[in-house]
């Protein structure tokens, strides 16, 4: 056996901002350096997830080990690690790039600098991780590379002036990019010798082989037939298999420090091997774990319920497959008087919700209902006590309230000059408080907000993108829990108390909401005999009111002989529709109302 | 042997130009067209031959589209080639559009028997007419009123439209209306959907506004003698469609020709939307069936008080009872419910809906229904 040599590795990840060609980046260096056949390029590569090709944003990692000669006349092993590229999954990119040494900063050419390329230079920094500029899309006409670099120096303070000039689209340069990483990433260090110390930065579950972590390992050594320890989870598994990506999985006799691969052991749930989780020797643990093991929380939640009531199984098996994959989706059964059985489900952030709602009903072929996202609170009770409230009907009454405190984010927005206004006007809409505002360039502005992460999850950035013509960036991070002026607020229907209409809401904001929600159900609920009153409340006070006229005359004019089996077909959906309906006193309110109010869309 | 009872119902989809607001089968065609129709419904009669000739035929309708669009020579060709029995009914109707009545035509119904004449009026506002996109104006009206009566028809109906659009109240109509004394009214508030050219032009009028104009109408045909006696139908005392109301009693009925329904026995049937597939199917010797529904039992349970309530001497429950046994308990608690809100009333073996229920009649037939 050669004696392992750390000198010809390289590890390194592509951060970016969303669209600035990171995935094309990522697949142009898989098959330059003939990690896969053409026709398993395609099907590996191309395929993966369509959900992501289609968004243009990575959710799951792509890791290869690129074999390439250099100009140097070296063979190098070359570890690519992508990075999800959303700011839902911050805390899986700073693990991926825990993973490295080194990073590729790759900027779009003619759209500049963005709001995430700020954020993940900071992550990669604080990681000490050498950042490499890459210009990429230079073919486009509009491509501005010498100002491109004079920004990237000037913001992110790097040395860009000998970027390789790049077109992952059509392949130009492409081995520049190589050239780069092994002249400026650091070899990696450790002890082949020492006692097994990885870090999970991924994982993935096969049906076969169960859930299959992804590790860097940073010391020592693992094959076949050892004894390995999950130290977060407590847990320990013998291991069946070794190996790398090409990206597609190849075993390999063993993986060394410094290395990149994956591991089988039998381990039945992703849960085991959360992303940051410590991989050890059973027989000789290391001491301490690597630093930085968060268990994800979740920051957003919905309930999914089925269109159909029969779905409901099928929804909980659906999640638990998706779970399988995804350790950071949680979700428990719910109940809704509106939506009947359902499941309360939690997300890292609102991309996230999207994606696993869409990958519900696309691979599932779940027909869903998703009520409005809603986000955590802490309460303190006037009893000192503690509580995490998502659902406002669990809010204890309000005299045993002593405050609500919800989370606010930090928030950086890149944009033009002449939409700065707008800008701001928009986070003063959603009660954004100004905490600065730097020039980056002649053109563009950076300003910094704090904002209640409530106000950001509905619609926040179609706002920023039509507010900026489509120019504006935006990326945020949570930052705590602070004490907000916030209510719930009720609606009533026929003066009686809808518990699944109640909501959290700030007090400045709750008249506006009131009156939506009462217009919207105005319109969805049927005209009946009585008329119909419709109130916003907050504890007694009515904030916002409507009334439902009488009806008074509901009845098929004409009825001839080729008209019998329509209107008795119209009168049999009314039928089916009533059995739908629930009744509030005498009033018969629609599904079509709670989900009117509940749902979420995007005429808000 | 008793002979079952049958009505005929002819469908005549022509008309010289579509109203802006018609959902129904109806084209303009030429007359060669409708030549080759007039044939194919005279081949589809023949498919029945065996049904009417042991039948006892008690209406014969013809209806569209505007019958009164064919010319006189298809008109003459059509009432000649039908069956000669069809001729026998006893009530036996012929819609007319007021731009079309002739003299010629009328003699020429006259003389193959047809005793009751429908216009089509809608309106007598010239405005609303057009708005209406209808070809014929209020003086057409008139002069087809007085070539009808002149012609000797004693039993005419026209047909008035009310809910239509701000600007267009249905007072004016109705009094022009009453000053030609018809011995029955149908009345019907204007239907949009949207893919019709109408809806594009008007939105419709509130419906309070059109609940108030069937109030007016009401009772202004009331003080002059009318009988309302189904739920948009008034006539004076015995001038009532037997067709019609054969269809809100459920009898068997015959319907020929393009998109025409039939209910024989306990299947309803309806034929083809289109000239060429009718005509397609009678050619190649087929039915020009497109769809065809045996109802169930509790189809034609419902059925019974879905159209039965339509009348206001109602559903004879007796009858009822005897062919589809109790009412449900559910049935029970909403007949109670709906009487006690003076909604429905129950008065000798007759079930009735009161003129408040009819108003409201989908509801109380939505909690009939079992």
């Amino acid at each position: 056996m050669s004696k392992h040599s750390l000198e010809n590795i390289r590890n390194f990840s592509i951060i970016a901002h969303i669209d600035h060609g990171k995935s094309t980046l990522a697949d142009r260096l898989i098959e330059s350096t003939g990690g896969l056949t053409e026709r398993e390029m395609k099907e590996q590569v191309l395929d993966n997830m369509d959900l992501e090709r289609e968004r243009g944003i990575t959710i799951k990692l792509q890791t290869a080990r690129l074999r390439y000669v250099a100009r140097d006349g070296k063979e190098y092993q070359l570890n690519l690690i992508d990075t999800p590229g959303h700011v839902d999954f911050t805390y899986e990119v700073s693990r991926s790039l825990a993973a490295c040494e080194g990073a590729l900063l790759v900027v779009d050419a003619s759209q500049g600098v963005e709001a995430q390329t700020i954020a993940n230079v900071y992550l990669a920094d604080g990681q000490g991780l050498e950042i490499v500029p890459v210009l990429n899309k230079i073919d486009l006409p509009s491509a501005r590379p010498e100002e491109v670099i004079a920004e990237i120096e000037e913001i992110i303070g790097v040395y860009a002036e000998d970027a390789p000039r790049i077109s992952a689209k059509t392949g130009q340069n492409i081995t520049e990019v190589f050239e780069e990483v092994i002249k400026k990433v650091p070899a990696p260090q450790g002890d082949p010798e020492a006692p097994l110390k990885a870090l999970v930065f991924d994982s993935f579950y096969d049906s076969y082989k169960g859930a299959i972590p992804m590790i860097r390992l940073f010391d020592g050594e693992v094959k076949k037939g050892d004894n390995v320890r999950m130290m977060a989870a407590k847990q320990e598994f013998e291991v069946t298999e070794v190996g790398v990506f090409t990206p597609a999985m190849r075993p390999v006799a063993s993986l060394k420090a410094g290395e990149v691969g994956y591991l089988v052991a039998s381990i039945k749930d992703v849960r085991s091997v959360r992303v940051g989780e410590t991989v050890t020797s059973a027989d000789h643990p290391v001491k301490e774990p690597l630093p930085g093991y968060k268990k994800a929380q979740p920051m957003v939640f919905c309930g999914l319920y089925p269109a159909e009531g029969e779905d409901y199984d099928n929804i909980r098996d659906a999640l638990e497959k998706l779970q399988l994959n995804d350790a950071s989706l949680t979700f428990e059964p719910e109940t809704s008087v509106a939506l009947g059985f359902g499941y309360r489900c939690g997300f890292l952030g609102l991309l996230h919700m999207e994606i696993i709602q869409e990958r519900l009903e696309r691979e599932f072929d779940l027909d869903l209902i998703a009520t409005a996202p809603s986000v955590i609170y802490k309460v303190f009770t006037t009893k000192g006590e503690e509580l995490w409230i998502q659902n406002p009907t669990n809010l204890p009454p309000v005299t045993e309230i002593s405050s609500i405190h919800e989370p606010i984010v930090k928030s950086s927005i890149i944009v033009p000059k002449d939409y700065i206004g707008n800008v701001m006007e928009l986070a003063q809409s959603r009660r954004g408080v100004f905490i600065d505002m730097n020039f980056l360039d002649e053109r563009r502005a950076l300003l910094h907000y704090e904002l209640p992460l409530n106000e950001i999850i509905y619609d926040f950035f179609d706002a920023l993108k039509s507010k900026t013509r489509g120019y504006g960036s935006f990326d945020y991070e949570l930052d705590r829990y602070e004490a907000s002026n916030l209510v719930k607020m009720d609606i009533l229907i026929n003066y009686e108390l809808i518990d699944a209409f109640s909501i959290i809401v700030h007090r400045d904001k709750a008249v506006a909401r009131g009156r939506q929600i009462v217009e919207r159900l105005k319109d969805a609920i049927p005209r009946q005999q009585i008329p119909i009153p419709l109130q916003a409340a907050i504890g007694g006070s009515i904030i916002a009111r409507e009334t439902i006229r009488a009806l008074r005359k509901d009845v098929l004019a004409k009825c001839y002989g080729g008209d019998i089996s329509r209107k008795k077909k119209l009168l049999e959906k009314q039928k089916e529709g009533k059995k739908r309906m629930r009744q509030f006193g005498s009033v018969e309110v629609p599904q079509q109302a709670f989900l009117s109010v509940l749902k979420f869309d995007d005429e808000k | 042997m008793m002979k079952n009872d049958l009505g005929i119902y002819i469908h005549i989809p022509f008309c010289r130009k579509k109203c802006d607001y018609c959902d129904f089968a109806s084209f303009c065609s030429d007359e060669e067209v409708q030549s080759r129709y007039i044939y194919d419904l005279v081949k589809e009669s023949g498919q029945y031959r065996h049904l009417t000739d042991t039948a006892h035929i008690t209406t014969l309708y013809f209806g569209g589209g505007t019958p009164s669009a064919l010319p006189p020579f298809l008109l003459r060709k059509l009432l000649s080639t039908l069956p000669e029995n069809y001729f026998q009914a006893e009530e036996i109707t012929f819609e007319m559009n007021p731009e079309s009545v002739t003299e010629e035509k009328l003699r020429i119904l006259k003389r193959f028997g047809i005793n009751r004449i429908s216009l089509g009026v809608q309106s007598l506002n010239d405005r609303t007419l057009q708005l209406l996109g209808r070809v014929h104006s209020s003086e057409d009206v008139g002069r087809a009123v007085a070539l009808i009566r002149a012609a000797g028809f004693d039993n005419l109906n026209l047909d008035l439209m009310y809910g239509i659009a701000e600007g267009h109240g249905v007072e004016e109509s109705l009094c022009g209306l009453l000053e030609l004394a018809p011995e029955h009214i149908s009345t019907y508030p204007l239907e949009l959907y949207d893919h019709l050219p109408l809806a594009k032009k008007v939105k419709l009028v509130d419906d309070e506004v059109s609940v108030d104009e069937f109030s007016l109408i009401n009772e202004k045909l009331s003080e002059r003698g009318y009988i309302r006696y189904e739920i948009s139908n008034f006539s004076l005392p015995s001038y009532a469609s037997r067709h019609n109301r054969a269809y809100w009693r459920r009898n068997d009925y015959l319907g020929l020709g393009v998109s025409a329904h039939s209910l024989l026995g306990s299947v309803r049937h309806s034929n083809l939307l289109t000239l060429e597939e009718y005509h397609r199917a009678l050619s190649s010797g087929e039915k020009p069936v497109a769809e065809r529904t045996p109802l169930r039992q509790k189809d034609e349970s419902f059925e019974t008080l879905m159209l039965g309530l339509r009348l206001t001497e109602g559903v004879d429950i007796k009858a009822y009872r005897e062919r589809f046994g109790e009412f449900s308990e559910a049935q029970k608690k909403a007949i109670e419910r709906f009487a006690s809100q003076n909604l429905l009333e129950m008065e000798e073996d007759w079930l009735r809906l009161t003129p408040e229920g009819m108003n409201m009649m989908n509801p109380i037939l939505v909690a009939l229904m079992d």
